[in-house]
C-alpha cells in the first residue's frame, strides 16, 4: 500500500496488498452479480418480446373495414361492439380513450334497436348516469333508493340489448354495457375513425415472450422474477457481502473493528 | 378464477350496512381510525419527549448506543415512507410493471450502499454527508454545497411525504387536503424538534412495528377472504396478477356464490396484460424509462444524505453492515408486500360502479374495498401515517444538521456553543418543516415520482462524491468541485423544465427534454457524468494532500 510517507494511494481497482486485492474481487464480483441479475433480465426481456395481440384484436381488425363501411354483418357488428367494450372495461384506459370507445359503443348499441326503443334506451342511460352522480352525496334511504333505481336499469338496458349483442347475461360483458352507453348517439366522427383502430392497438397488442407466458407459482414468470426474486438476492447478496468482508477484514486487517 | 367466501345473499346484508359507507371511501369523519391515529401520535410525542436530545452527540448520532437490530428497524423505518408505504403500489396499480421499477430500485440500491458505503462512511467517522464532504475533498465550498444540496434533497423528500400525510389526514378526518397537511407537519415538526435523531430512532424501532404489522395483517385477510394462497400472501398474490392478464370472464355464479367487493359490486375485468407486462405501450412507459427510473433509484439511495447518516449510529463497522443486512430485510417485507395491494386494488375497483381512485390511496381503498375491519383499515392509515412521520423525522434532522452543523457551525459561527448548536438546529428544522408544507399542498405529482427527484438529485451530486471519495485517493478537490458542479447544473436543468410545465410554459426541446432528462430519473446520465468529470479533472489536477490519503489508507481500508 505504501512505500513512504509520500506514496499513499488508495484506488480500488489497483490494490497493493493482499486485502485489497481480496477485498476488490469480493466487490467487483457482487457488483456484477448485482447488474446482471437486474439489468441483464430485464434486457432479455427487451431481446425476446414480440408485439403480442390478444385476440380481441385480432377480431376487430378483420370487422373494421366493413363496420366502417357500413357493410358488416349482425355477427360482425356484435364482434365489434364486444371488442370495444373488452377495451373499455380496462382500468387503464385514459378519459379521452374512454370516451372515443363510447362513441364507438353507442353507436353501434342504437343501431341494433328501433327508434322507439332508442328513446327508452336513451332514458335508460340518462336515469343510470343521474343516479351515479347522486350516489356519491347520498346517505341512508336515499342511497338505498338509487341502488335499487341502478340496480333496475341496468337490468333493463341488459335485457333490451344483451341478446342483439351477443353477450350472456352474467358475462363481464354485460356488466360493463351499461356504463359504456351515451345517453344519445351523434354517430362516429372523422377523428373518432381515424383514433379508434389506434386506440385498440394501443390497448389490445403487448411485449410478450416466453419469460412473460410461462407461470411459476402462479406468475407470470417475468414478473416474479422482478418482484420477488430480485429482492431475496438483494437480500442475500448483502448478507454474503457483511460475512465474506468481515472474514477478510479479520484475517488481514490487526483493527478492523 | 377462486372461490369467493360471501354469498350473494349474505351479502344484502353488508351493503345495507354500509349504505353510507360507499360515500365514505373518501371525505367523511371515521371515528377508528381518528382513535388509532391520535393514540399512534401521542405515542410518538411522548417517546420522542422522554428520549430528547441532551446534547449535539445525541441529536446528530443518537449517542451511537443503538443494536444492529434496532438499527436496521430504524433504517427500515426512516426508509420505509409515505412512497413505500402509499405511493410504491400506487405506481404499480396506474403503471402495472414499470412500477415495479421503484420496487427494484429502492431495494436493490442497498446492495451498493452495503458493498460500496456502510462499512467505510462508519469508518471515516464523520456525524454528516456535508462533514464528511467537506472533510474529505478538504473544501469549506464544496462542505457548503454539500449541505445546501443536502437541504435540497431532503427537502425534495420530504413533500411527498406531506403529501402522502395530508391524503390519509384528509381521508381519516374528513377535512380538506389543506388542513391535513398543515396539522400533519404541525406535528411531526413538533416532536422532532422536541427528540432530535435519538427519539427518533427510539421511534423508528415503534414505527416500524406499526408499519409493518399495519401493511401485513389486511394482505392476509384479502388473500384469505378472497381465496387465495393466505399462509404467505407474498407468493399467495400471483395468481391474481395471472387472473388479472388473463380477466375474469365472467362473475362467478356457481354455486350462487360471486366476486364481489365490499359494496357488493361483482367484479368485471376484461383481460388486462397490460397491467403486467413490460413496459405495455397502454400504459406510456417505455423499457428506457424503466431502466433510467430503476437505476436513478438505485444509485440515489447510496446517495442520500438521511440514509447515509443512518450508518454514523452504530457502535462498529461490522454493525453499520449488519444494520444495513437488517435494514433491506426489514424493508423488503414490506415491498414484497405492496404488489399486494395494486393487484388487489385492480381487481376490487374494477366495477365500473366505483369509478376513478386515486392511485396514491389505493392501499387504503383496496382494504375498504375488500371489506377489511374498519379498526384495521384505520390501522393501515395510521401505518402510512408512521411511514410519512418517520421518515420525515430523518430528513428534518439531516436537514437541520447540515444547516446547523456544516453551514452554520462550520462556516459562518465555529465558536458556536453547543446549545446554540442545537438552537440553530430546531430552527433550521421548523423553517425547512413550514417551506415543505407550503410545496406540499401544490400537489405537483405523485408521491413516488416525487420522492423519485431528491434520488436522482442525490445521485447526481452526494453519491459521486462518496463514492470517489472513498475508493480513490486520487480524486481530489478540484475533481470533487468540478463533478459536483456537473450534477447540480444537470439537476437544476432538469428541474428548471419541470418547473416551467407544470406552469404551463413550454422551454426549447422541451419535449426532449421530458422524456429524456424527466426530473423523475435524470441521474441515468446525471450521476455517470459527474464522476467521470470527477476523473478528469483529478487527473488533471494537483493531488489529493497527503494527510487525506494517509487517512484513506490507514483509517478507512486498513
Amino acid at each position: 500500500m505504501k512505500t513512504n510517507d509520500n506514496e499513499y494511494h488508495f484506488n480500488l481497482f489497483k490494490p497493493t496488498t493482499e486485502h485489497g486485492r481480496r477485498n476488490r474481487n469480493i466487490i467487483v464480483t457482487m457488483i456484477l452479480i448485482w447488474a446482471v441479475a437486474v439489468f441483464g433480465f430485464q434486457l432479455l426481456l427487451v431481446i425476446l418480446q414480440k408485439p403480442t395481440p390478444e385476440k380481441t384484436y385480432i377480431t376487430f381488425e378483420s370487422v373494421w373495414d366493413k363496420v366502417k363501411s357500413g357493410n358488416a354483418s349482425v355477427t360482425e357488428n356484435q364482434d365489434y361492439i364486444k371488442a370495444l367494450i373488452a377495451v373499455y372495461g380496462k382500468s387503464s384506459v385514459k378519459k379521452d380513450k374512454k370516451e372515443i370507445l363510447r362513441h364507438g359503443i353507442t353507436t353501434a348499441a342504437y343501431g341494433m334497436v328501433s327508434d322507439s326503443e332508442k328513446v327508452v334506451l336513451s332514458g335508460y342511460v340518462l336515469t343510470l348516469r343521474d343516479a351515479r352522480e347522486n350516489l356519491t352525496s347520498a346517505t341512508d334511504d336515499a342511497y338505498i333508493q338509487l341502488q335499487t333505481t341502478l340496480s333496475e336499469t341496468k337490468k333493463a338496458i341488459n335485457e333490451m340489448l344483451d341478446a342483439r349483442i351477443g353477450i350472456e347475461p352474467t358475462s363481464v360483458e354485460a356488466t360493463l354495457l351499461p356504463y359504456c352507453l351515451n345517453e344519445k348517439d351523434h354517430g362516429l366522427t372523422t377523428a373518432d375513425v381515424e383514433a379508434l383502430p389506434q386506440i385498440m392497438k394501443l390497448y389490445l397488442v403487448h411485449n410478450q415472450s416466453v419469460l412473460t407466458d410461462t407461470k411459476f407459482l402462479g406468475f407470470p414468470f417475468h414478473y416474479f422474477y422482478t418482484a420477488e426474486l430480485l429482492l431475496i438476492l438483494f437480500v442475500l447478496l448483502c448478507l454474503i457481502y457483511s460475512y465474506r468482508i468481515e472474514a477478510l477484514d479479520k484475517k488481514y486487517l490487526t483493527n478492523h473493528n | 378464477m377462486k372461490k369467493i367466501f360471501l354469498t350473494l345473499s349474505i351479502l344484502s346484508f353488508p351493503i345495507l350496512v354500509n349504505a353510507a359507507s360507499l360515500t365514505q371511501l373518501e371525505g367523511s369523519f371515521k371515528v377508528e381510525p381518528a382513535i388509532i391515529l391520535i393514540a399512534m401520535l401521542v405515542t410518538f410525542v411522548a417517546v420522542g419527549v422522554i428520549h430528547r436530545a441532551k446534547d449535539t452527540t445525541d441529536y446528530y448520532a443518537a449517542g451511537r448506543k443503538i443494536s444492529v437490530v434496532s438499527s436496521g428497524m430504524a433504517i427500515a423505518s426512516n426508509w420505509m415512507s409515505a412512497a413505500s408505504f402509499l405511493g410504491m403500489a400506487g405506481m404499480m396499480y396506474g403503471f402495472g410493471y414499470n412500477g415495479l421499477a421503484y420496487v427494484v430500485g429502492w431495494t436493490g440500491g442497498y446492495v451498493l450502499l452495503m458493498v460500496l458505503m456502510a462499512g467505510q462512511i462508519r469508518k471515516y467517522g464523520k456525524f454528516t454527508a456535508p462533514d464528511f464532504i467537506g472533510d474529505r475533498y478538504y473544501s469549506q465550498g464544496l462542505r457548503g454545497a454539500a449541505a445546501v444540496f443536502t437541504i435540497l434533497i431532503s427537502f425534495a423528500y420530504c413533500v411527498g411525504q406531506f403529501g402522502g400525510v395530508g391524503l390519509m389526514f384528509k381521508w381519516i378526518l374528513g377535512i380538506n387536503y389543506t388542513w391535513s397537511v398543515i396539522i400533519g407537519g404541525s406535528v411531526v415538526i413538533l416532536y422532532t424538534m422536541l427528540s432530535g435523531m435519538i427519539g427518533a430512532t427510539k421511534n423508528m424501532v415503534i414505527q416500524y412495528m406499526i408499519i409493518i404489522v399495519a401493511f401485513l395483517i389486511p394482505t392476509f385477510i384479502l388473500t384469505y377472504k378472497f381465496d387465495y394462497f393466505w399462509l404467505l400472501p407474498q407468493f399467495g398474490y400471483g395468481t391474481i396478477v395471472s387472473d388479472i392478464v388473463t380477466g375474469i370472464p365472467a362473475p362467478n355464479m356457481a354455486d350462487g356464490v360471486a366476486l364481489l367487493n365490499a359494496y357488493g359490486q361483482n367484479v368485471a375485468l376484461t383481460a388486462s396484460p397490460e397491467f403486467a407486462m413490460p413496459w405495455d405501450p397502454a400504459t406510456g412507459s417505455t423499457a428506457f424509462q424503466w431502466f433510467a427510473i430503476c437505476f436513478s433509484l438505485m444509485v440515489g439511495t447510496a446517495g442520500l444524505p438521511h440514509v447515509l447518516q443512518r450508518f454514523y449510529v452504530t457502535p462498529t463497522i461490522r454493525d453499520a453492515r449488519l444494520s444495513c443486512v437488517w435494514g433491506l430485510f426489514f424493508i423488503s417485507l414490506l415491498y414484497w408486500s405492496a404488489p399486494i395491494y395494486s393487484v388487489f386494488g385492480k381487481l376490487l375497483s374494477s366495477n365500473p360502479e366505483v369509478g376513478n381512485l386515486a392511485s396514491d390511496a389505493i392501499v387504503v381503498y383496496t382494504a375498504q374495498l375488500g371489506d377489511v375491519n374498519p379498526l384495521i383499515v384505520g390501522l393501515l392509515a395510521a401505518g402510512a401515517i408512521s411511514a410519512a412521520f418517520s421518515t420525515i423525522s430523518g430528513l428534518l434532522v439531516a436537514g437541520s444538521s447540515a444547516f446547523s452543523h456544516d453551514i452554520y457551525v462550520k462556516i459562518i459561527n465555529p465558536k458556536a456553543s453547543p446549545k446554540m448548536q442545537l438552537n440553530v438546529a430546531r430552527i433550521g428544522l421548523v423553517f425547512m418543516g413550514v417551506i415543505v408544507s407550503s410545496v406540499a399542498l401544490m400537489n405537483l405529482g405523485m408521491i413516488a415520482q416525487l420522492v423519485s427527484v431528491a434520488f436522482s438529485m442525490a445521485a447526481c451530486t452526494i453519491f459521486p462524491l462518496f463514492l470517489l471519495g472513498i475508493w480513490w485517493s486520487g480524486s481530489n478537490r478540484a475533481g470533487g468541485t468540478a463533478g459536483m458542479t456537473v450534477g447540480i447544473l444537470i439537476s437544476l436543468f432538469s428541474l428548471t423544465y419541470f418547473i416551467v410545465e407544470k406552469s404551463g410554459g413550454a422551454l426549447p426541446g422541451q419535449e426532449f427534454v421530458g422524456y429524456w432528462l424527466n426530473v423523475w430519473y435524470f441521474a441515468w446520465i446525471g450521476a455517470p457524468l459527474a464522476i467521470i468529470t470527477n476523473i478528469v479533472v483529478s487527473l488533471l489536477t494537483k493531488p489529493t494532500p497527503i494527510e487525506i490519503r494517509k487517512f484513506l489508507v490507514e483509517k478507512v481500508h486498513n
